[in-house]
């Protein structure tokens, strides 16, 4: 780390209007592991609170306070199963650095995605059986607009993951071609944001009859 | 004492409205619920049973309230203290409220820790009785098995309120039976009241004591009759004559008609009072109007024929 400040700055110590940018993009880039145990991990399961919702939770003597103090326990406890598995797999990119994708941009982002999406189906399965055993049905699971909104930006958050991993000698975004990074990044965050909406729609549900009509 | 007081409840779900039902149940009693397909029972019980919230709009005086004790003080209100009043319902609904990927044994484990008193190992024993299969889960039960297992938990706590929403229609004849000598045994004690929503209408009428009829017209459903089922009947008389017969019967006496090629019933009312239009129709009276030779093609109808002819009437 302490390298990689120290190269930075001697690449743009005669530029320091130029650093500055660069620097908060590499910090971007550091943080992005963190937003995506933030974004990938409680989005999807500050949802499940509400997604797989059957009846009895209305049935059940509950206050309203009651019901989402009780959201608000199984979430967490499906973050921490989703943070056990993605901070796995953190480790692994750390503990073995030469399985880290090299090369130009076409080749690393396959070999990301190709790595990426088994852990994302995996991430997937356990939140079906995490339902199997709590709450039951996944019959709405998996909608086009799930894809949309939780993997895709769930994807393009990992590859910034990854690169904040890599931030010395196997930066994974080649200098220059930031611009479609950033479009991404954006791209993501505005469909995070309306996920965000949705989430909050759903955690205001105490009558049944919104969720038959959802 | 009342045990169960509904007032004014309405409840607005998309285009349909369940509109301002009142009604009161005593301990011990069995309140019938009916009404065609879609005219707000199943949303009336989920309402009651809190899943559906009342509506929420400041003019809206609807309020629920359950008494415990039998004192005026104990009355639990839907709105003020929804857990207790929660506590003190059970119910068994048509579409299985419980996890579909849930073991029934784990229904009672997980959820019967929500209601005091409820008495975990008389759950295994239900389970056994009613022979509901431990390792196979719910959503693989076939319908009559969640029905039967829905029944175990209802039965599993002490509840002031039973309320089943078309439980019988998936059961099998001989666990019918059994279905309705527990609710009787239920009601014996004096204790807690049940309210059953159903279409077998014939049934119905065998086991509640009081009927609340809800009629749908134009995506609003309205109470049309409450009251006991006795009463109802006696409001009726079903003659069985030929089509000509309707000439000699006073227009406001005729509730509805059955015309056959040879031979016609008419549903026609005793008296005054329009139970099923809560209105006054000043004058006739049956057994005055009526010619005599008609007098004794009369015969008391039954609950289901009221039902139909008023109905049909309404349809047409």
């Amino acid at each position: 780390m302490r390298e990689y400040f120290r190269q930075e700055a001697i690449t743009y110590r005669y530029w320091p209007l130029k650093i500055l940018p660069r620097i908060y993009f590499d910090v971007l880039m550091i943080m992005t592991p963190f937003l995506h145990w933030f974004f990938i991990l409680l989005l999807p399961s500050v949802s499940y609170g509400t997604r797989f919702t059957n009846e009895v939770e209305f049935l059940i003597p509950y206050t309203d306070t009651e019901i989402k103090r009780a959201r608000i326990i199984r979430c967490i406890i499906v973050w921490i199963r989703y943070f056990i598995l993605s901070a796995t797999g953190f480790a692994l990119s750390f503990l073995y650095p030469k399985f880290r994708p090299s090369g130009g941009l076409f080749v690393r982002y396959p070999l990301i995605f190709a790595t990426y999406f088994p852990l994302q189906l995996a991430m997937t399965f356990l939140s079906l059986l995490e339902s199997a055993t709590t709450s039951g049905q996944i019959k709405k699971e998996k909608t086009f607009l799930d894809y949309l909104f939780k993997t895709f930006p769930a994807t393009m958050f990992f590859i910034y993951g990854w690169s904040g991993s890599n931030i010395t000698q196997y930066s994974i975004i080649p200098r220059g071609n930031q611009n479609v990074h950033v479009l991404l990044l954006v791209i993501s965050t505005i469909l995070l944001i309306i996920r965000c909406m949705i989430t909050y729609r759903n955690w205001t549900i105490t009558d049944y009859s919104s969720v038959e009509q959802l | 004492m009342k045990l169960f007081q509904c007032e004014h409840l309405t409840k607005t779900i998309g285009e349909f409205k369940l509109n301002n039902v009142s009604f009161s149940l005593e301990p011990g009693m069995i309140l019938g619920v009916i009404g065609m397909n879609g005219c707000g029972k199943t949303t009336l019980l989920r309402s009651i049973l809190g899943s559906y919230r009342l509506d929420q709009n400041p003019e809206d005086k609807g309020n629920i309230w359950l008494n415990l004790h039998n004192t005026s003080e104990s009355n639990v209100h839907y709105r003020d203290n929804i857990k207790e009043y929660k506590q003190n319902i059970a119910y068994v609904l048509t579409e299985c409220p419980f996890p579909g990927l849930m073991f029934a044994k784990e229904v009672g484990e997980r959820y019967g820790r929500f209601y005091p008193g409820f008495d975990l190992h008389k759950y295994t024993q239900l389970l056994n009785d009613y022979e509901i299969p431990k390792k196979v889960l719910i959503r693989s039960l076939s319908a009559g098995q969640r029905i039967r297992m829905q029944l175990a938990f209802a039965l599993c706590y002490p509840a002031k309120l039973y309320v089943f929403d078309e439980p019988v229609g998936n059961l099998d004849v001989e666990f019918r039976d059994i279905f309705y000598e527990i609710v009787r045994e239920l009601v014996s004690s004096g204790n807690c009241s049940v309210i059953l929503s159903s279409h077998l209408v014939t049934e119905l009428e065998h086991i509640a004591d009081y009927l609340l009829w809800i009629e749908k017209k134009e995506n609003v459903g309205n109470t049309i009759y409450f009251g006991s089922i006795d009463d109802l009947k006696n409001s009726y008389r079903i003659l069985n004559a030929t089509e000509n017969a309707i000439q000699m019967i006073p227009k406001e006496l005729l509730a509805g008609k059955r015309i056959r090629t040879n031979h016609s019933e008419f549903l026609l009312r005793t008296g005054a009072i329009d139970h099923s239009r809560n209105d006054q129709s000043n004058g006739a009276d049956l057994f005055e109007s009526l010619p005599k030779e008609l007098l004794s093609d009369l015969r008391y109808p039954d609950l289901q024929e009221i039902m139909y002819f008023t109905e049909k009437e309404n349809l047409s």
